[in-house]
């Protein structure tokens, strides 16, 4: 698998699943910025993990939700490195993954769905929209959506949550039809609970057991188990692979 | 697997006369080996064969019809558009080691041409050059009286091209059409496809089949292109501005010349064929256009002009057909290049990656594709081997004052645009010079009846005799039986 | 100027004076010239990038991209910005005259210790110094080319004191240089002839139309350099040794050729008393890859392709320069095959220069 050298950006890398798709990029070879919204402190932890494995790596700070700050980042990134050769969209908007608290149907407001549209549709969309002209440019461009197996599976039903990454695949596709003529890729990457992220914390032990327990391969994910597929999408491997979903759950979801 | 060696002759001549002294080329691939197998020639053999074949002329091909002459072009040509016809398959296969082009590339383009010189498209060609093509058998009567008959020179000698395979045919069926015996030189870089063809009418009807020579030599060898033009009515050349009017310089003024010298073509995208529903299928005609035959066809597009405003932008069409050229490439590799021929496209790449106004696609690991994107309307030509210039415009019109310098060596221009413009552009073009407008896709694939570079092709060769109404009404005074 | 800059090149003049000439003090050296090249030339650093090549990636100085000449004609090439470089070099810009290439050098210390240790070792082995006739103009004729440069300083720091230039404002002064040669060789001192060839085919020219021929003493040299560019009518390496020897009665294992390029520091020698004939032979500080045309990278050894120049004298525009020159890898060096022409097209369709004429251009 031949990362060396590719230009890669992770949003929302300072931790969580981000984090570890940034060194597994940084294992492969690839130069990686790391992207956060807050927490300078761990994106740079993160750096020094992939710098101190032999890699490459920047942090850099930016809001995917805001179009303009998108754009700065994916211009300075152009800037300094002279490409953009793939993209993972793993920001998404704060949210408590508690089964025992969540809102029930009847308790969601439309402003709920709106945020988390608005946060997962929205923030892969301005980054899409902001390394498309670059892409374009290079003819080749690998762009990568972190989803959730929980639309096709809502085992427990975050409705605003799950509603926005169901979109998300749609958009996805979409894309991917009217790139393809470019050489750009689009795929996504859907992980089942990942446990221990920052977003699963407060999912407690009976759930996951119970996950676990109705999983073929017999766990709940854990970050690492995620990266796999992603750099698969951004490899040479799937270069004839586009408007595909890999759930990555252990075989909860069968599809 | 067992290699082959295949041996065949790389010229034709009448079967009476009998060559003694050969040369031999050798072609090796992966199949095998062919050796095409070449006559040492003198002025004597050259003055011996264009004998033989003015008296066949006169003692048979002239006597045909018409439409004897279209039949027996026809059943060869049918013979073509066999798969299993041996001679097909022959070329098929050795074609693409003689001439480095993709062997799938030439199946089907090989298949095309031919096609175009089935019995149906014959008559068409005739009677797009003549009202009434029996002119060509008999005296005809004239609209305002008197009688004409048309006769075609009884030796034509060719100077082939070697660019495209089976072009040759073409000039070979023309001559026939009039009539005419045939001597054709053949270019080096493709000396096999009118060999092929000439022994096909042999197989059809050997009498006429004795009215052609094909036959190879350098060109410019004057011992024997001395005693050839001496012998012809009329001389066909292919070639550069040099090398063409090498030629013309030796042909004596009286005798008919027809030349069909280096060209240039291109094509003109409107933002009509740009709208989200159509861009990529105007895109992917282009690919076909600039891809086919590698781009050695005068007719093959060097520059593409796209305008703005359709939902693509020009640039965004580059980049495009940047990639549908990879896709051609993967379905029909381009063929291997001299050392000068890639270097010119490393060259070419260059010029232009460092100008701030340009920007360069080019397949990351070799020269197989490379579009040039500019930003400005120019006129540049291309390195060709599939390398090709993008022009941003913010209206096609914008193009004709680029044009202008060039006028004597512009020819083909495949369009994409709405009805109401096609005249008006049409008109334009055709001031500025250009002789043929298309639709894009269908740059490579002249029509048979084609006014090739403008002109007549039969009506250009062949001479008048008339008849005039007095010489009808004064013949009727020595009527003895007139009352 | 940056003093990182100032250790580059004091590295640099010392691995060219001391021949330090293992392979892995060049590749080392090459890799921090070409990350020092990457960080400060900005266009470079884009040009490598878009394949990806940056000194993370690179492990091998062949892996280092080279820059076409072209580039030295359409950009600003340059790690030092300074408003006053000792020298800017232009090419002789024959077939635009608009854009010449030009490769600017700060400083000439770098240059000037590669043309000395070189000229040293291929020209003047065996003597410190030697009586120059130089057919071409001197510095303050032309500031802006290289060759000038040359060959003054060669005058300068080898020429014994009857040293001349013969080439004036007005031309080559042929009368003044034939004078000159009849009084060396009638007190058989030996004497270094030194230009372009160009100007050997106009003096050889001159001679023939005169019937004049020279018995240049024994130990005189025959140094020339360059091509034909449209300046003289063109000989072949063959026609153009021939002559020398016809001309000047030298024996040919005193001829020495010298291959240059404005957009280099650094040249390349063909000295036949060393090597094969035509085989040109690499300073330790350079080395030449022959490319595959098509892809542009090495071709087996001994296959003809387009040569790359890595030349660490280059210290300021850029150490890999891919040109426009094709030939093939010998034992101790390459051979030069020559430039390539316009390409010629297979087809009908009209060839590029065919229609550039037709423009006027």
């Amino acid at each position: 698998m031949d990362l060396k050298g590719k230009i890669a950006l992770v949003t929302g890398a300072s931790r969580g699943i981000g984090a570890e798709i940034a060194k597994a990029f940084g294992e492969e070879g690839a130069f990686v910025i790391v992207n956060y919204l807050q927490n300078e402190e761990k994106a740079e932890t993160v750096v020094d993990h992939i710098k101190n494995q032999g890699g490459e790596s920047i942090a850099l700070q930016a809001d995917v939700t805001d179009e303009k700050s998108v754009q700065d980042l994916v211009a300075k990134v152009v800037d300094s490195f002279g490409a953009i050769d793939v993209v993972v969209n793993n920001a998404l908007p704060s949210y408590t993954f508690n089964p025992k608290t969540r809102k029930a149907a009847w308790a969601m407001k439309w402003e709920d769905y709106q945020k988390q549209i608005e946060g997962s549709i929205g923030g892969a969309f301005h980054v899409c929209k902001a390394v498309m002209p670059y892409m374009k440019e290079q003819n080749s461009g690998r762009i990568i959506n972190l989803l959730t197996n929980l639309i096709d599976l809502p085992l427990v039903p975050y409705h605003d949550y799950t509603t926005a990454k169901a979109g998300l695949l749609g958009y996805s596709r979409n894309l991917a039809a009217d790139l393809g003529p470019f050489g750009i890729t689009v795929n996504c990457v859907a992980p089942g609970l990942t446990y221990p992220t920052d977003s699963s914390m407060e999912t407690k032990e009976d759930v996951r057991e119970e996950i676990a327990r109705l999983t073929p391969m017999g766990k709940v994910a854990s970050p690492e188990d995620i990266t796999g597929s992603v750099l698969f999408f951004a490899s040479d491997w799937a270069s004839f692979v586009t408007g595909q979903c890999i759930r990555v759950d252990g075989g909860l979801v069968m599809k | 697997m067992n290699k082959e060696q295949q041996e065949t002759q790389a010229y034709f001549i009448p079967d009476t006369i009998q060559l003694t002294s050969f040369t031999t080329r050798e072609f090796e691939s992966k199949q095998g080996k062919l050796i095409l197998k070449s006559p040492t020639l003198s002025g004597k053999d050259i003055q011996f064969i264009t004998d033989t074949i003015k008296a066949n002329q006169k003692n048979y091909l002239d006597r045909l019809q018409t439409t004897e002459v279209i039949d027996i072009v026809d059943a060869a040509v049918q013979k073509w558009l066999d798969p299993d016809y041996h001679l097909r398959k022959f070329a098929e296969k050795w074609l693409p080691v003689i001439t480095g082009y993709d062997a799938e590339m030439i199946r089907l383009e090989l298949k095309r041409f031919l096609r175009t010189f089935r019995k149906q498209e014959l008559l068409r060609f005739l009677v797009e050059e003549f009202d009434d093509p029996a002119v060509l058998d008999d005296f005809r009567p004239r609209k305002k009286g008197g009688l004409s008959k048309a006769y075609g020179p009884n030796l034509i000698l060719h100077f082939f091209s070697g660019n495209v395979p089976g072009l040759p045919v073409w000039n070979l069926v023309m001559g026939l059409l009039i009539k005419s015996g045939q001597l054709g030189k053949t270019s080096s870089s493709e000396p096999l496809m009118p060999v092929l063809f000439a022994k096909s009418l042999e197989e059809v009807n050997p009498e006429l089949a004795k009215t052609l020579a094909v036959l190879p030599w350098k060109g410019g060898e004057e011992q024997l292109e001395q005693p050839a033009i001496k012998a012809a009515e009329a001389v066909v050349a292919y070639g550069s501005s040099d090398s063409v009017e090498n030629i013309r310089k030796r042909v004596p003024a009286h005798k008919r010349f027809l030349s069909y010298g280096h060209k240039i073509s291109f094509a003109m995208v409107g933002q009509e064929a740009l709208t989200v529903d159509r861009y990529r299928a105007s895109i992917h005609r282009v690919a076909e256009d600039v891809s086919v035959y590698d781009q050695q066809g005068c007719v093959s597009p060097q520059i593409i002009y796209v305008e703005q405003g359709g939902s693509v932008s020009p640039r965004e069409f580059a980049q495009l057909l940047a990639k549908e050229m990879d896709h051609y490439n993967h379905k029909k590799p381009r063929g291997p290049l001299l050392e000068n021929e890639a270097l010119a496209i490393q060259s070419f790449r260059s010029q232009y990656e460092f100008q701030m106004e340009s920007s360069v696609y080019g397949h990351p690991a070799d020269t197989s594709w490379t579009v040039v994107y500019h930003s400005e309307p120019g006129f540049e030509p291309s390195p060709l081997n599939r390398a090709v210039h993008v022009f941003s415009c913010t209206h096609l019109e914008q193009v004709y004052p680029k044009l202008t310098a060039f006028c004597q060596y512009l020819q083909t221009v495949g369009v994409a645009v709405r009805p109401n413009r096609l005249f008006k552009l049409s008109e334009d073009l055709g001031k500025a010079g250009v002789s043929r407008v298309c639709s894009v896709g269908k740059m490579a694939q002249a029509p048979a009846g084609w006014h090739h570079d403008g002109e007549f092709n039969l009506l250009n060769l062949i001479r008048w005799t008339d008849i005039e109404t007095s010489a009808e009404r004064h013949a009727e005074h020595y009527d003895e039986d007139s009352e | 100027m940056r003093q990182q800059t100032k250790q580059m090149i004091e590295q640099l003049i010392s691995f060219i004076i001391y021949r330090r000439s293992t392979d892995k003090d060049f590749q080392d050296l090459a890799l921090s010239l070409f990350s020092y090249q990457f960080e400060y030339n900005l266009p470079y650093k884009k040009y490598c990038q878009k394949r990806r090549k940056t000194p993370l990636t690179v492990q091998h100085w062949q892996e280092i991209p080279a820059l076409p000449i072209q580039a030295f004609k359409e950009l600003p090439l340059t790690c030092e910005s300074t408003t006053e470089p000792e020298s800017v070099f232009l090419t002789s810009g024959t077939t635009n005259v608009e854009k010449r290439g030009q490769n600017i050098h700060p400083t000439l210390a770098v240059w000037d210790v590669s043309m000395m240790t070189a000229f040293k070792q291929f020209v003047l082995p065996d003597q410190q110094t030697a009586t120059i006739y130089v057919l071409s103009p001197a510095e303050d004729l032309n500031q802006q080319s290289s060759l000038s440069r040359y060959l003054t300083n060669a005058v300068k720091h080898f020429g014994t004191e009857d040293s001349r230039f013969f080439f004036k404002e007005e031309g080559l002064e042929m009368a003044a240089l034939t004078a000159a040669l009849k009084e060396k060789e009638s007190k058989r001192e030996p004497v270094l002839l030194m230009g372009a060839s160009s100007a050997y085919v106009h003096f050889i020219d001159y001679c023939m139309e005169r019937d004049l021929t020279f018995h240049l003493p024994e130990g005189s040299r025959i140094f020339d350099t360059g091509g034909f560019k449209g300046q003289s009518r063109e000989l072949t390496r063959e026609e153009m040794y021939e002559s020398f020897a016809r001309v000047f009665d030298v024996d040919p294992n005193n001829f020495i050729n010298m291959y240059g390029m404005t957009e280099l520091s650094s040249q390349i020698y063909e000295v036949t008393a060393q090597s094969p004939r035509f085989e040109k032979v690499n300073p330790d500080w350079v080395k030449t890859l022959v490319l595959d045309p098509d892809t542009l990278r090495p071709v087996k050894a001994g296959e003809i392709g387009v040569l790359a120049h890595y030349d660490l004298a280059n210290w300021n525009s850029c150490m890999a320069v891919l040109t426009e020159d094709i030939g093939y890898e010998t034992e101790n060096g390459f051979v030069l095959l020559g430039r390539v022409e316009g390409s010629e097209a297979r087809g009908c369709s009209i060839a590029v220069d065919e229609l550039m004429k037709a423009n006027g251009k």
